[in-house]
């Protein structure tokens, strides 16, 4: 499991995850991730489209980094999940507190438009 | 056509790893469908990491015996162990009228199973615990 941080100046940073949330994925990503999210004083960008499979404890991670976010009024947003992750995401009931986009443009514009509100 | 796959695996959080491997590779043997082989990882993952983490409170080695069944109907998986009893099906849905946010993350694993498959049994027969599960197939192989 790779993680790659791109920061941005004026915009919320993309986390760029690559290959498979399941119990050693998680871990090995973990603490990268979640100190990413801690620095980040905007909303979040992850990018899924390289993330193959997500089991439980992946969706622990996402759900506490967003519970952090939304402490903060700020956002994560899941950028194109494959079918199937995205499937496994919303059984969770992870949709209602992080956000699922497959445009990069649109889920920034979303962000630009709820900053602030 | 019907096949079957039979894993002993220890319990040992690294062998998830192996069980990955051997699902795959009994994947493309039988053309499973990517959503179906997605579902039977997901759901023997989440088992079995869960029968490794509180099975056996006193540690020691002990082992987990699977089975996958296939047919052209569906898959019958059956998982043993001979851990503290515990009937997954007796574990209450999450309360999807809690938000999200503020939702315990316990029982989450047992929630996808639930959702991925479409029965679940349960019994305790000579102190070992037999889950069984079954999910019909989409589509003929």
């Amino acid at each position: 499991m790779q993680l790659t941080v791109e920061n941005s100046e004026a915009d919320a940073p993309c986390l760029h995850l690559s290959g498979r949330l399941d119990l050693r994925g998680t871990q090995e990503v973990d603490a990268q991730f979640s100190a990413a999210v801690s620095a980040s004083k905007t909303s979040v960008l992850v990018n899924f489209s390289k993330v193959d499979y997500v089991a439980s404890v992946g969706i622990r991670l996402l759900l506490s980094n967003a519970k952090v976010l939304a402490a903060n009024g700020t956002k994560l947003v899941v950028l194109k999940p494959q079918k199937m992750v995205e499937d496994v995401l919303r059984m969770a009931g992870l949709d209602e507190v992080l956000a699922i986009e497959h445009d990069e443009s649109a889920a920034r514009a979303l962000l630009a438009s709820s900053a602030g509100a | 056509m019907s096949d079957m796959l039979h894993l002993v695996l220890k319990n040992d959080l690294g062998e998830i790893e192996q069980l990955n491997l051997q699902l795959e590779e009994f994947g493309s043997k039988h053309n499973l469908h990517t959503e179906e082989l997605y579902a039977l990882n997901l759901c023997l993952e989440e088992i079995v990491t869960n029968i490794i983490r509180y099975a056996w409170p006193e540690g020691g080695d002990h082992t987990i015996d699977i089975t996958v069944n296939v047919n052209e109907q569906e898959f019958k998986i059956v998982v043993e162990d001979d851990g503290v009893p515990f009937n997954p099906c007796e574990v209450p849905e999450p309360d999807m009228s809690i938000p999200a946010a503020q939702r315990k993350v316990g029982g989450l694993g047992i929630h996808l199973v639930r959702q991925s498959m479409d029965h679940m049994g349960y019994l305790n027969t000579d102190n070992k615990n037999v889950l069984m599960l079954d999910k019909r197939r989409k589509a003929a192989v």
